[in-house]
Parts: structure tokens; C-alpha cells; sequence
């Protein structure tokens, strides 16, 4: 304890102690109410398994879609000046603050049938968005990128960029120098970012099924599945949460130099 | 390869118009304060920096020349850069640093060669994070010169050293400068860098410059305020044995160093006393010469003695009348052994 930091007052630390408590309890009602001998008959359930697997697969695709399309936009927004680009950056973290079920709504305007741009899919290739697997992705795309996208940029702002005037003075061309120059010198904050895009496309629940609909094996991922299983066998659904808690513990355990500040 | 260049450019509100030229196996300084626009000069020339007037020569080859809209990038540019904290790329080894350069060449250079050179076998496993300040400084001359460039560029090399390894780490690079075959320009700010390692220093204030010469002439005569702060000093090489330094010009110093080998004596001219009569005291260097010239510069006068070797003296007006100094008369002249700085180059 440092003796030179000012003495809390009583009051500031009672509401602490209830913020905390209100934090918590729900996680201990969690595991207080866990049926934990009937626990792996209900997770190897067909419907369970089933809702697992296709969040897995995925909340992996919507990763891979927010990395491959998010560092590109990170890139450009940490180092290009363009005008805009203020008005750019505000889209690009509108997911975040949006209620997930606007999003859907968003994307069924211009991915659904008769949307923007879903109407051509649709007659030209017989391709409809909504309402497939395709669209979960889409959807969890929609909402991780944004958190991909500010931890990359944040970085790339953060790195010297000097590295990159001396690699190329050592006759690297611009893609060279991206691939191992800059990269590298942010791998640590990419790693966060798609953990934390891949976290949250696992938990994505409003636009999923505002966008792609509940259907079991098609796309009711685990969040869906544990809505739907609230109405039928509340035990299933805390075997299922129980599953996401746990993924949500993992992350923050491997992400925790970066938030639970553990360097100090 | 030489370089040749007339720099136009703008950073911030200030702007630069600096000419430079550099002949092959030739190390040119370009000393200045900090925020003169030595460094942008330097970025210039490795394409790091746009220019918007002048031309930039690199060998027979012009690699930028607005009017004629010519502009080859940076990575195109056969120049080796060492930047001012070596930006060696912490995540790869000694190893892949150094054969980063070819590799982007698709050319298996002379790496092998350069590590021995520099004396760098027993790092190449290393991180940059493990290593010192004179390795890191190898490392980054190493992993430059490995791409085989045309022309050396030096950004502040010695600026990241602490004061006891900056000077075996300057007699080092002195001594591959020396053998260098292309042209090498040099920023600091150091004048000590530029006296020891340099074979014509250009001056740049304010973006222009203001001096340019050889290294000897610039350091005994500056003609700036800034110039003339920093330097005014006589600078003599030669062998040093057993404290004494034959002088490259002819005569000899009486020293109280250690070292051996080839040297550079820096002399304040304040150091110099004049006398009208031999000096008998505790002065190790006495000379019976003649004055060559007589400058008041500010507040002193100086006055250059044939020697050999060549003096520069620095003494008051009263001082000169005391002794009726005039140009072609003869005078005893007086040096301390403690008062010459002695630099291994």
C-alpha cells in the first residue's frame, strides 16, 4: 500500500464492495444452480452439441473475416490522412455502440432479400443471406471487426515508424515491409484483437437473430440455444451458459497483461 | 560512388536549401545544432524525405530531381542508412537483421564477410534487446553495408553511446571510414565527430550552409558564432609513441597520453602562450617560430604561428600590443602537455 495516495472514504468504499457484490452473485447463482451430474448428458445432447459446434465454426470464420478485412482498415485509418476520415472512424465504431438487433435490422436492409445489395445475390446467383449460416458469420462479423479494428490501429499508431523507413532503406517494398516489419512489431496486439473479435462473435446474440433466425443445426448458436432452452429446461440453459462463462474466463486469463494489469 | 546533391525542401515552417557533395572514399560531416536540418538533409538522400527543388545524385545515377520529375523510392536507392538508435528490428536476431537487406535484393551478398569485418560471429543468435550500444552500432553499419550500397549515410551514429564506449566505438568507425570505399555522409552534432572522423565537414545552420571546407581548415578557422563556440581549435594528426605524436605536417608534440598509433591532437588556441623571450617554466612544448597571421576574432586575437607544426593562438588585444605582434615577426610560443586532447582515430 502506498501511503501517499489519499485514504478512501467509508462511503466510497461501500459502494465499491456492492458494485463488486452485484458483479458477482450472479455468477455464483450460476454455479450454485449448476446441475453438474447431469452436466455431460446436457452439453453432448444432440441440440447442445449441435449449437456448440456452429458457434465454434462460426465465431472462428467471423474472426478470420474481421482480421482479414479489419487490418486493412486499421492500417489505413492509423496512417493515412484523408479527408473523412474522422467521419470513417465513426462507422467503423458505430457496431459497438449500436444495439446488436439495430445491426440486424441493418444488414437485413442491405444483405436481406429484398435489400440493397441482397436482391442481386438472390436473382442473379440464388444466394440468400439471411436467415443461412452464412449470415451468423456475417452478423458476427459485423459486430467483433470494430474491436479488431481499434486494437490494431492503436497499436499501429504505437509502434515507431522509423523501423519501417529503415526496412525500406534495406530495398523492402511496402508489402514486404507490412508483412515483416509491421506485423510482427504488433503481433501482440493483433493476437488481442482476434481474440477479443473472436469473443465476441461467440457471444453474439441480437443480431444473429435478427439477421439469420433461430434454427437448430442451421444457426442457432450457443447464446440462441441457451434463449430457446430457457424456455423448455432451464438446466440446459445454465449448462450452456456455464460453457460460454467459462470460454469468457479463458479469454480474459490469456488476455490479461493487457487488462487485469498483471505486469504491475 | 559519390553523392551529389542540392537539397529543396520544407519541414514545418522551416526550409532547407543545402548543397552537398561527397567523393568516393571520402566521409563528409555535416555538423550543425540540433534543428539545423542535418538529419532531413540525410532522409533526403535515402528517399525517406520528398524534396521540391534541387537534385540528388547518387553515382552517375539522378535519383530525384523534381523539375525533371524524377524520383526513385527509397527502397530502389542503393544507399546504406544507420539511424541515429540503429532501429535494429527487435524481433528478429543479428542474423536475420544483417540478411534482411540481400534478402529483399534476392542477392546473396558478402554477408559473411561484413560479419567478420565488424567482428560480429559471436552476436548472430542475439536479439537487438542483448546487445550493447558499441554491438548494436556494428550490427546497424552491418546490416546497411550487407546490401552492397553505393553510398553510406550516417545518421548521428555515436549518439546513443555512453561517453566511454563513444570513443573506441569513434576510433572503430575512423578506421573503417578510413578504408572505405564510397562516399559516406555523416550528420552530428558532435564537433568531436566530425573533427575525428571526417575528411571535409559542412556546416549547416538554419537549414543553409554556412561553412564548408576541409576538416583542419573548417576546425582552425569557423567563421560562424556557432561554429566558432564549438571549434576554433587546431586539429593535428599523426603517430603517437610513448607520448610523444609526430606530426603529420612535421614537428613533434610532447603529450601526457597512453595511446599509441595513429591520433588526432585537438589544441584550444586559448591553451597557447606567447612570449617575447624563451619561456622557462613548466611547459612541455616550446617553439621559437614565426607569426603568419593576425585576426581579431570578437573579443580575441588570433594568430597563426608557421611552427611546424601549424598553431593557432588565442590571446587578448592587451596582450598584442604588450608584445608588438605583427605578422613575420618572430616569438616563442609555450604549450602544456596537459592541454592537448588526444582522440585515437
Amino acid at each position: 500500500m502506498n501511503k501517499a495516495t489519499t485514504p478512501a472514504p467509508r462511503l466510497l468504499i461501500a459502494l465499491a464492495i456492492l458494485a463488486l457484490t452485484f458483479l458477482l452473485l450472479p455468477l455464483i447463482g450460476l454455479l450454485l444452480e449448476t446441475p453438474w451430474s447431469s452436466l455431460p448428458a446436457l452439453l453432448t445432447s444432440p441440440a447442445a452439441a449441435e449449437a456448440l459446434r456452429l458457434s465454434i465454426v462460426t465465431s472462428l470464420f467471423a474472426a478470420f473475416f474481421a482480421t482479414l478485412l479489419g487490418v486493412p482498415l486499421a492500417w489505413i485509418l492509423a496512417r493515412k490522412d484523408f479527408p473523412g476520415r474522422r467521419f470513417i472512424r465513426g462507422i467503423v465504431l458505430l457496431p459497438l455502440v449500436l444495439p446488436p438487433v439495430v445491426g440486424g435490422v441493418t444488414l437485413l436492409t442491405a444483405f436481406g432479400r429484398r435489400g440493397l445489395i441482397g436482391q442481386y445475390f438472390y436473382d442473379w446467383f440464388g444466394v440468400q443471406l439471411p436467415f443461412s449460416t452464412a449470415g451468423v458469420v456475417m452478423a458476427a462479423t459485423f459486430v467483433a471487426m470494430p474491436f479488431l479494428v481499434i486494437t490494431v490501429e492503436g497499436a499501429l499508431r504505437s509502434i515507431d515508424t522509423r523501423y519501417e523507413q529503415a526496412a525500406r532503406t534495406l530495398g523492402a517494398r511496402p508489402r514486404t515491409v507490412l508483412f515483416r516489419i509491421t506485423l510482427p512489431l504488433i503481433s501482440a496486439s493483433l493476437v488481442a484483437g482476434i481474440v477479443l473479435a473472436w469473443a465476441r462473435a461467440l457471444g453474439e446474440f441480437g443480431a444473429t437473430i435478427t439477421f439469420a433466425g433461430n434454427f437448430p443445426g442451421v444457426t442457432q448458436t450457443l447464446p440462441l440455444a441457451v434463449y430457446s432452452a430457457l424456455e423448455v429446461s432451464r438446466e440446459e440453459a445454465i449448462a450452456l451458459s456455464l460453457v460460454l462463462l467459462a470460454v469468457s474466463l479463458t479469454v480474459l486469463v490469456s488476455l490479461r497483461g493487457r487488462f487485469l494489469g498483471s505486469r504491475s | 560512388m559519390s553523392v551529389t546533391a542540392r537539397i529543396i525542401t520544407s519541414i514545418g515552417d522551416r526550409t532547407i536549401d543545402a548543397q552537398l557533395t561527397c567523393e568516393p572514399g571520402e566521409t563528409v560531416a555535416l555538423l550543425g545544432p540540433n534543428g539545423a536540418g542535418k538529419s532531413t538533409v540525410l532522409r533526403a538522400i535515402a528517399g525517406l524525405q520528398p524534396i521540391t527543388g534541387g537534385c540528388i545524385r547518387i553515382g552517375h545515377e539522378t535519383v530525384e530531381e523534381p523539375t525533371s520529375g524524377t524520383f526513385i523510392p527509397a527502397e530502389q536507392r542503393r544507399v546504406g542508412m544507420v539511424f541515429q538508435d540503429y532501429l535494429l528490428f527487435p524481433h528478429m536476431t543479428v542474423r536475420q537483421n544483417i540478411e534482411f537487406g540481400p534478402r529483399n535484393q534476392r542477392k546473396d551478398h558478402d554477408v559473411a564477410s561484413w560479419i567478420e569485418t565488424l567482428d560480429l560471429s559471436d552476436l548472430l543468435d542475439r536479439k537487438p534487446a542483448q546487445l550493447s550500444g558499441g554491438q548494436a552500432q556494428r550490427v546497424a553499419l552491418a546490416r546497411a553495408l550487407a546490401t552492397n550500397p553505393q553510398a553510406l549515410l550516417l545518421d548521428e551514429p555515436l549518439a546513443a553511446l555512453d561517453a566511454a564506449t563513444k570513443q573506441s566505438v569513434r576510433g572503430e568507425l575512423r578506421q573503417f571510414l578510413q578504408r572505405y570505399e564510397h562516399g559516406t555522409v555523416l550528420v552530428t552534432h558532435d564537433p568531436l565527430d566530425a573533427l575525428v572522423l571526417a575528411d571535409r565537414i559542412v556546416v549547416l545552420e538554419n537549414g543553409h550552409v554556412t561553412q564548408k571546407g576541409p576538416t583542419a581548415e573548417v576546425a582552425s578557422q569557423p567563421r560562424t558564432e556557432y561554429l566558432a563556440t564549438l571549434l576554433g581549435v587546431t586539429l593535428i594528426r599523426g603517430t603517437a609513441r610513448e607520448g610523444i605524436i609526430d606530426c603529420q605536417g612535421g614537428g613533434r608534440l610532447v603529450t601526457s597520453t597512453s595511446a599509441a598509433g595513429s591520433v588526432v591532437a585537438i589544441i584550444r588556441p586559448q591553451a597557447i602562450s606567447l612570449h617575447a623571450n624563451r619561456p622557462e617554466g613548466s611547459a612541455r612544448n616550446v617553439w621559437h617560430t614565426t607569426i603568419t597571421g593576425v585576426d581579431a576574432h570578437h573579443d580575441q586575437v588570433r594568430i597563426t604561428l608557421a611552427g611546424p607544426p601549424q598553431l593557432t593562438a588565442a590571446v587578448t588585444p592587451a596582450a598584442v600590443a604588450d608584445l608588438g605582434i605583427a605578422p613575420g615577426q618572430e616569438i616563442w610560443a609555450s604549450l602544456k602537455a596537459t592541454d592537448i586532447a588526444i582522440h585515437q582515430a
